[in-house]
């Protein structure tokens, strides 16, 4: 048989064939599963139109029964570095736990030297309340100073 | 800030090799001394002619500045012709609780007198080629009479020998610092040689042995030919001396308490310690001139914690709430170089001008520019011209002062700040407190003194110059009595042979340098 490229090929068997395939991979789907138009409108057991639907959570009549959550499988290379993360992961807990301790400790010498301003605070506060001049004031003595020369 | 460029060799010229003493200097630095220790003493005698011997009719304020500017002047205008000559502080009577720059102009609405009791300060200065002497001194007015009735009395006489004998150590430790040998073992415990900490501690000790405090703006510097620290608002470089701040007190009152030194830092910021610090690396050497200025008040009349401080006045104070409130407005200006500005007015062209040209970077006042001034026989129609001569000035000075090419020079009053109001508050800032926001907490104090004169320590004969400032203190009396082993050795030391010793300028007689006009 002459092939396709050459000057004589078989046009019309070809075209044909094909044309006839086609058609009989349409009529074979069409029996699988009838549309909606040729079946009646609430029929359900036919092919979804355009205009339905797609809300994946949405439920939408039958429970579907199945016993496997995924189909993926878990790669060697994946796995792998699952379980790097994990020991980082760990590690940096520990670090953060001796951070937040050390943290700690500066605060509580920060608390000592607040008291420290505190208790100047306090103080002051009761040096005024009590009013106490005897550290600031000199008492009169008897004699007393005189300068200068009675004469202008 | 902005600087003026200056070529390296002649700012070695202007900031060393003119500033070394040698005859010439130490000659231009005593004929200043003489003419303010004769101006100050006119002014003294003018305040005992018309208020003790009443012999003379009463003078205002501004006239008496007037007067005894004219006569420094008069007297500038016959030594050295060749050389700069001007007066570096304009003569001001700080009167009672008025610290600085009280010197009214003739045409100010308020003629001001002085009265019975009051405490005045007489404040004056000049310079020859930029070498100056400066001088205050404070005096009392008595009831009229011959002689004082009696000495002066409480506060007033407390803070004016509290200020006589510190400022007296002050020149006894200038001294030693040519033979720190001669030190006292006790005031050696801040080093073997003189410096600024042990200058400050028997300043403040002596002070507080008569209830008085060291005023902030007290100062001991050293002066070079044109830095006397004239203009406060410009930072000068290598400035050496030692200041008193608020905060010195706020740590006195703190140590009194048994406070610590550590957390007094904590709270009151790293500026005080900055400028302690300053306090200890401030060393004296000879060869150096150094103008003392302090000022001390007495607390007396306080019952009560608190510190010292100072308020500048204006016109404005007090305007809305206060009716007898002492306001003024700054009659003392100094040009700022490093400003420039074109004048938009042709008063304010014609007045810059004349500044410039008349007066270079030392304080003057608005009569000096007129052309009467300076006054040849004082009369009253010499006055007059002079004080309409003042009103065309003023014209072009508002638009002068607002693009600040000069500023003006504050006028400050002591107030008594409670230690309660400072802890109340908590704007407590690094450089002590914040004091404008607690003066009005504040008290005034009028029993204050100050003694300001200039010392050249002479290293080529070894011996001291007290320019100014070599009149005895008024007669006075207080109950307290300064006891004290250690100071009194530094006071023996200026007296005795082997001795500081401290040559002084005198005064010439008046008479003479007014019938030579």
């Amino acid at each position: 048989m002459p092939s396709r490229n050459s000057i004589n090929k078989p046009k019309d068997k070809i075209l044909k064939n094909s044309h006839a395939s086609t058609i009989g991979k349409r009529r074979s789907n069409r029996v699988r599963l009838s549309t909606r138009s040729s079946h009646g409108r609430y029929n359900d057991n036919t092919l979804p139109t355009p205009r339905d639907s797609k809300a994946v959570a949405l439920y939408t009549g039958k429970i579907p029964i199945t016993t496997e959550l995924t189909t993926k499988t878990l790669s060697n290379k994946k796995a792998k570095k699952l379980a790097r993360n994990q020991k980082y992961n760990e590690k940096r807990k520990e670090l953060l736990t001796k951070d937040i301790d050390s943290k700690m400790e500066v605060e509580d010498e920060k608390k000592v030297k607040e008291s420290e301003a505190e208790k100047l605070r306090v103080l002051l506060w009761n040096s005024i309340k009590s009013n106490d001049l005897s550290l600031f004031k000199k008492q009169p003595d008897t004699e007393g100073t005189t300068i200068g020369v009675q004469s202008f | 800030m902005n600087q003026l460029a200056i070529r390296q060799e002649d700012a070695n010229i202007l900031l060393h090799q003119k500033n070394i003493l040698d005859e010439q200097v130490i000659d231009k630095y005593r004929t200043a001394g003489t003419i303010t220790e004769t101006g100050l003493n006119y002014a003294i005698d003018l305040i005992n002619q018309i208020y003790h011997f009443k012999s003379r009719q009463p003078l205002s304020v501004s006239q008496l500045c007037l007067m005894i500017d004219s006569l420094l002047v008069n007297m500038l205008s016959k030594v050295y012709l060749k050389c700069e000559k001007s007066i570096t502080n304009p003569t001001s009577f700080n009167v009672n609780e008025v610290v600085s720059n009280f010197s009214p102009e003739l045409d100010d609405s308020n003629e001001y007198f002085f009265k019975e009791g009051d405490i005045i300060t007489i404040n004056l200065g000049v310079q020859i080629d930029g070498y100056n002497s400066n001088v205050s001194h404070t005096i009392c007015i008595y009831p009229p009479g011959d002689k004082p009735i009696g000495p002066l009395l409480g506060g007033k006489a407390d803070s004016i020998i509290a200020n006589y004998l510190c400022t007296k150590i002050v020149i006894a430790l200038l001294g030693l610092s040519m033979t720190p040998e001669k030190l006292p073992l006790e005031a050696r415990k801040f080093g073997n040689v003189v410096n600024g900490s042990m200058i400050k501690h028997y300043v403040n000790y002596i002070a507080e042995q008569f209830n008085c405090r060291v005023i902030p703006g007290s100062e001991i510097r050293q002066i070079r030919r044109f830095l006397s620290g004239q203009n406060e608002l410009l930072e000068e470089k290598g400035y050496k001396g030692i200041k008193w701040y608020e905060s010195d007190e706020e740590i006195n009152i703190i140590n009194k308490l048994g406070g610590e030194t550590n957390s007094i830092t904590k709270i009151f910021g790293e500026d005080t310690v900055k400028h302690q610090k300053g306090d200890e690396e401030f060393i004296i050497k000879s060869g150096e001139i150094y103008q003392i200025n302090l000022k001390v008040a007495s607390i007396n009349d306080f019952n009560e914690i608190g510190i010292i401080t100072t308020e500048t006045i204006n016109e404005y104070t007090g305007v809305n709430n206060k009716v007898n409130e002492f306001k003024m407005k700054p009659t003392i200006f100094i040009r700022d170089f490093i400003m420039n500005y074109k004048l938009k007015l042709k008063a304010s062209r014609n007045l810059i001008s004349k500044i410039d040209k008349k007066y270079s970077v030392y304080p003057f006042k608005l009569n000096y520019l007129t052309s009467s001034f300076p006054m040849k026989n004082n009369s009253l129609q010499e006055m007059n011209e002079i004080k309409s001569q003042i009103l065309d000035n003023k014209l072009g000075l508002n638009e002068i002062l607002n693009h600040n090419l000069v500023n003006a020079k504050p006028i400050q009053v002591i107030k008594f700040l409670p230690y309660k109001s400072v802890l109340d508050n908590h704007s407590v800032t690094s450089m002590g407190v914040n004091v404008d926001k607690l003066i009005k907490n504040s008290n005034v104090i009028t029993d204050k003194s100050i003694e300001s004169t200039t010392v050249l320590i002479n290293n080529l004969n070894n011996e001291l110059i007290q320019l100014s400032n070599n009149f005895e203190p008024v007669y006075c009396q207080s109950q307290f009595k300064l006891v004290d082993p250690t100071v009194e050795q530094l006071f023996n030391s200026l007296n005795g042979k082997f001795g500081v010793k401290v040559k002084k300028v005198n005064a010439l007689p008046i008479k003479e340098q007014m019938d030579l006009d």
